[in-house]
This record gives structure tokens, C-alpha cells and sequence, in this order.
């Protein structure tokens, strides 16, 4: 499961999941609070795994490859 | 980096990097390798090994595929990588061979601190709306930071 999420990516999906999830479970609360912290699920799983299954069927992705900007120091 | 040898015993550090000619995913990491290389330069070294034209080491090494990474620290194996890995990753491989301890997870120093702040988010959300269900969502979190260091 190669990564295909850039940093910016994941940072922005884990506190969009968050929001969702805190703001369904504490704020909103009801089934309204628990489909809202359910669908923020998603993009606090995928951001913490830094794999997006739709990027990867569309073969799309803003990852570019971090690691070979790796240079001698 | 250095050309092939299998002189491990000498070298108290090492990390061998099993590639093949036509490997694009070695060849993709050479850079990558010679990138931490670099940091660990006087202590630990990088040997690449080609494994088409070293079967006898491919096989002492028990290497499945190429790209492998193995850690050697007093000629003794404490860690291996196989595919692809990030600059972090192999960090954590060349950290191994350093040190003569074998990590014994999959979890980059930056997954783990982004998954230690997500349950720690979580536990002042909990705390601060009262809101007990976010414990789960902290603990989780957590778990999905450690799991690496608690398996068997």
C-alpha cells in the first residue's frame, strides 16, 4: 500500500476527521452526531495512513515522492 | 557508496542493500539510501549487494526480493526492510544497525508523533466537553501508535 497523500493532505484530512467526529459527538449529538462522527472516520483513517483508496482507483495523488528530496546534509 | 562485499564481520555497523539491475523500485531508492547514508557517515555503512550476481550472499541472507535492507551490527542481523521504504524508515533500519538493537515496528517517528497528537486531541476533547465516547477515539488513537511495540 504505497502512500499517496502529502503531508499537506493528511494534516487537512485528520483535522477535518476530528471536527467531524468531536463536533457529531459533543456538539451535535443524536444519530445526527453519530452519521457525522462516522463519516469523519474516513478522512481521519485515511489521513493517518496516508493512503487514499480513491486517489489510488484514480491513480491520482498529491504525494509527491517526499523521500528522494532527501539530500546530504 | 561502497561496491559489494560481504565482509560483515568486520564491520561492527552495516546496513546491506540487496538490489537488482533491473529493479526501478532499487533504483529509485538508491538516492534515498545514499541520503541517510550520509547522516550516519563514520558509523554505519552502506553496502550494496547485487543479488543477480551474488546468489551465494542472497541466499545466506534469505533475500525474497529486492529492495532489501538489512541491518547488521556485529555481524549479527537486528532488523530488515523489504520494498520500498521512506528516508524515515530507513532512519529507524541504519538506528538499528547502529545501535545493535532491532526495531521491531513499521511505524515512522512522525506517523507515530501525528498518532500520539490525535488521541491526545481527542483526550481534551473528552475532558472538555464531557463527552466520554472520544475516550474510545484517544484510545484508539493510541493503540494505532504503539501497536508496533506491544506485539509479540
Amino acid at each position: 500500500m504505497k502512500r499517496n497523500e502529502a503531508s499537506w493532505d493528511r494534516i487537512a484530512r485528520v483535522v477535518l476527521g476530528i471536527a467531524l467526529i468531536v463536533g457529531g459527538l459533543a456538539a451535535v449529538g443524536g444519530t445526527a452526531g453519530y452519521i457525522m462522527a462516522a463519516v469523519g472516520l474516513i478522512p481521519l483513517a485515511t489521513g493517518l495512513m496516508g493512503w487514499c483508496p480513491i486517489y489510488a482507483v484514480l491513480k491520482f495523488g498529491t504525494r509527491e515522492d517526499e523521500a528522494s528530496k532527501v539530500t546530504a546534509s | 557508496m561502497a561496491s559489494h562485499t560481504m565482509d560483515t564481520t568486520t564491520d561492527r555497523a552495516e546496513v546491506l542493500f540487496f538490489t537488482s539491475p533491473h529493479c526501478s523500485a532499487c533504483k529509485a531508492m538508491r538516492p534515498v539510501a545514499d541520503g541517510v547514508a550520509i547522516r550516519f557517515d563514520g558509523k554505519v555503512r552502506l553496502t550494496e549487494v547485487d543479488s543477480a550476481a551474488d546468489s551465494v550472499s542472497s541466499s545466506t541472507h534469505r533475500v525474497r526480493g529486492v529492495p532489501t535492507f538489512i541491518a547488521i551490527h556485529d555481524g549479527i542481523e537486528v532488523a530488515r526492510a523489504v520494498g520500498s521504504r521512506t528516508s524515515d524508515q530507513l532512519t529507524e533500519l541504519f538506528v538499528a544497525a547502529d545501535a545493535g538493537d532491532g526495531f521491531r515496528g513499521t511505524i515512522s517517528p512522525t506517523d507515530r508523533a501525528m498518532r500520539l497528537g490525535v488521541g491526545a486531541v481527542f483526550a481534551i476533547a473528552a475532558l472538555a466537553t464531557s463527552t466520554p465516547i472520544l475516550w474510545v477515539f484517544a484510545l484508539a488513537a493510541v493503540g494505532f501508535a504503539t501497536w508496533d511495540l506491544v506485539r509479540p
